[in-house]
């Protein structure tokens, strides 16, 4: 619509070399400090190092939650097993021999 | 930014006298440049969040309250639909198919967009007037005839005039002002609840909601409430000229009083 003026090339210009090398710096940093989770890569790498690096810086002096005796609970849970795997299952009906 | 500034209409004085007031030849602005990114984007957010969150809800169809909740505690309510965990009583003798992997990653990373471009929309709204002239009511609206006379409208359902395509009434404004300063930050609040590392940090979002069950029942709820309004709006953009209204956040183009369809 309107065109692109000289000011507003440069100021994007250098806001966008700024956020360029910002961003570099601060994965620099993020590797150094071990903010960069394994699975960093892919279509959700992005969202799991966000949330990877903040656990990390909030949780960097803080304990898990402690929890009175009282609770507890009485039928113990436990969870869920994956199912088995068919390999498991034949080694299993073979009683482990092999 | 500075010039779609410039070109914006101001709502209020203006426009309350008589549409035709705006000359059809001027190009103007019904929606900032930032106002249109950040409900776009948002938009795609609140699609994936809900999919995916439908997704891991089926994981474990059942809601507790307090702190503890599992197959074998009673459930506050439950969902009367299979669930993908064959442990999970639901009385259907059927398993969903497992979609809890991607579902929880992309929850994740549409939250962080969703929540950053929240940030961005809610701090520059406070800068460039946009809250104080479009959002909060002005101080003729605040009054029980103002307000009865807009429910009235929409009991009747009496469509929208031209003046509206340029400001929100009074029920729209309270609305917005409802969903994004009490159901957007309760519901980061509540999911944030729900994660171990966090409440490790700061176990005060947890305990102020009584437990992360009660954070998960009410993240539930709060979700519910934002479906609610998400079909309200859309219903409300088709009644009120679903082209003119979507060019209007599309484009920033606003119906003129002669092209409005």
């Amino acid at each position: 619509m309107n065109d692109l003026s000289r000011r507003k090339l440069i100021v994007s210009g250098i806001a966008a070399t700024a956020g360029v090398s910002g961003l570099a710096v601060a994965a620099r940093i993020a590797q150094k400090y071990g903010l960069v989770p394994p699975d960093h890569g892919g279509l959700y790498g992005p969202g799991e190092t966000l949330t990877y690096a903040s656990q990390r810086l909030l949780t960097r002096h803080s304990l898990a939650r402690e929890f009175p005796r009282g609770k507890i609970s009485h039928p113990p849970l436990t969870n869920e097993m994956p199912p088995l795997k068919d390999a498991f299952k034949r080694h299993q009906a073979a009683e482990f021999a092999d | 930014m500075a010039t779609s500034q410039s070109v914006r209409v101001p709502s209020a004085a203006h426009l309350s006298s008589s549409a035709s007031a705006i000359p059809a030849t001027t190009v103007t602005s019904r929606h900032s440049a930032l106002v249109r990114v950040t409900h776009w984007i948002t938009a795609l957010c609140f699609l994936a969040l809900l999919v995916t969150g439908v997704e891991i809800l089926i994981s474990h169809p059942r809601f507790y309250w307090g702190e503890t909740g599992n197959v074998l505690t009673p459930p506050l309510f439950k969902i009367p639909i299979p669930s993908s965990r064959h442990l999970v009583p639901t009385g259907y003798g059927y398993v969903l198919p497992d979609q809890n992997g991607w579902s929880r990653y992309l929850h994740f990373q549409a939250a962080w967009v969703a929540v950053l471009t929240g940030l961005l929309y809610t701090i520059s709204i406070l800068f460039t007037g946009h809250l104080r002239k479009d959002l909060l009511p002005g101080q003729s609206d605040v009054s029980w005839r103002s307000f009865s006379t807009t429910i009235a409208k929409h009991l009747r359902f009496e469509r929208p005039g031209d003046s509206e395509a340029w400001s929100y009434n009074l029920l729209q404004r309270l609305t917005y002002l409802f969903v994004i300063f009490v159901l957007f930050p309760l519901v980061i609040w509540t999911g944030l609840a729900m994660s171990p590392a966090v409440v490790s940090a700061v176990p005060a979002t947890v305990t102020l909601l009584g437990g992360q069950q009660s954070a998960r029942t009410i993240h539930f709820f709060v979700s519910v409430f934002l479906v609610l309004f998400l079909l309200v709006h859309i219903v409300m953009v088709c009644l009120a000229g679903f082209r003119s209204r979507m060019r209007a956040m599309i484009t920033g183009r606003a119906a003129t009083p002669m092209e409005r369809t």
